[in-house]
């Protein structure tokens, strides 16, 4: 196999400290990747569903963009309670976890994508795409599943949507307590 | 480390001779080892709104040589014409996504067709693939065949690229 991503989560907790750490071999990707990577290389209009459930269609000029600012949980990667096995149509996480300081909610960070680094004596490479969430809800809050949502773009004929692209169920729920920070990341790897 | 379940994004290549009468003389498939570094910095573009990718090219050429991560090119490219030593390059082709909920996979096919018109014989022994993202060329796969495929003249070498991905 040629293609696999690494899912890394972190939690910290407010006095800085790392008090869980795993690493997990993704299975990830879902329809809408293809969809969109599809329509870029064939010029060609094909249906997907956006994160609302709703269908349209793609755009050739559509982007694949993940790196959403702080406190917009629109595109990025997301998190959620779902405990639904992910399933190649899904469109959307299945209890997503809303932006805020709320009941249940979490403070989204910025989104960053580091660019490709590559090791010649194994012959593979990655990037990664990271993004850190904080706790301020005044309670602990459980994460179980984990996901990619790009957007699509806004300029000339793009579409503005968001759509789902990668969609985790973790093995072991995780509780981030308040105060403390749950750092994702998704290392996206080759090799040749 | 614990394991959530498969890989989830493959390739595999067909390559298919076919001679003047159409009549299919060879037949391969492959699974492609082949994604090089390209591929990851195009998805970096993409990810970060450089632009999106498009503009696909499958390339054949002549190199015996292991791809390596960062490839960014065919070793030795069999160029477009009917020249000695030469292939007519077709136009990059691509099926509509097919979705099995049951096996949760799913796959596009991405296909070119290179004719022999150079009146001797042409041999194949790599393939490789580029796209574009916002102007740059990004050459994303390389494969070097098991075995190399000679074309006769006349004859119609067709690769196909299928990308796969499991949920």
């Amino acid at each position: 196999m040629n293609v696999k991503a690494y899912l890394k989560i972190k939690v910290i907790n407010e006095k800085g400290k790392c008090i869980y750490y795993r690493r997990y071999r993704s299975r990830s990707f879902v329809i809408g990747f293809l969809n969109v990577i599809f329509s870029g290389l064939s010029e060609q209009g094909i249906t997907n569903t956006n994160t609302a459930g709703t269908q349209y269609t793609v755009s050739d000029t559509d982007g694949t963009i993940v790196n959403a600012s702080s406190n917009n949980s629109n595109y990025g990667i997301v998190i959620g309670q779902g405990t639904s096995a992910p399933t190649i149509i899904d469109y959307s996480l299945s209890i997503f976890i809303q932006n805020g300081t709320g009941v249940s909610q979490m403070q989204y960070g910025a989104v960053s994508v580091t660019s490709a680094v590559t090791n010649t004596s194994t012959n593979t490479g990655y990037i990664t795409v990271t993004r850190t969430f904080t706790n301020n809800s005044g309670s602990s809050i459980t994460v179980s599943e984990v996901g990619i949502i790009a957007w699509s773009g806004s300029g000339t004929l793009q579409t503005n949507q968001y759509y789902l692209i990668v969609h985790d169920l973790l093995p072991s729920p995780i509780t981030v307590p308040n105060g403390s920070s749950l750092s994702i990341s998704y290392e996206i790897q080759v090799a040749t | 480390m614990e394991r959530m379940r498969k890989p989830n994004i493959d390739a595999y290549l067909t390559v298919m001779v076919t001679d003047k009468n159409g009549k299919v003389v060879y037949r391969r498939r492959y699974k492609s080892k082949s994604f090089v570094v390209g591929f990851l910095n195009a998805l970096y573009a993409d990810f970060t709104n450089v632009g999106n990718i498009e503009a696909p090219d499958i390339v054949v050429g002549s190199g015996t040589l292991k791809p390596s991560i960062t490839d960014t090119g065919l070793e030795s490219q069999i160029a477009n014409g009917t020249g000695a030593g030469q292939l007519q390059y077709g136009t990059d082709s691509l099926t509509t996504p097919v979705t099995n909920v049951s096996s949760n996979t799913g796959s596009f096919t991405w296909s070119k067709s290179f004719t022999n018109g150079s009146g001797g014989n042409v041999t194949v022994s790599e393939v490789g693939a580029y796209v574009n993202v916002s102007g740059t060329n990004y050459f994303i796969l390389h494969d070097l065949l098991p075995s190399p495929v000679t074309l006769g003249n006349t004859q119609v070498l067709t690769v196909v690229y299928t990308v796969t991905i499991i949920t």
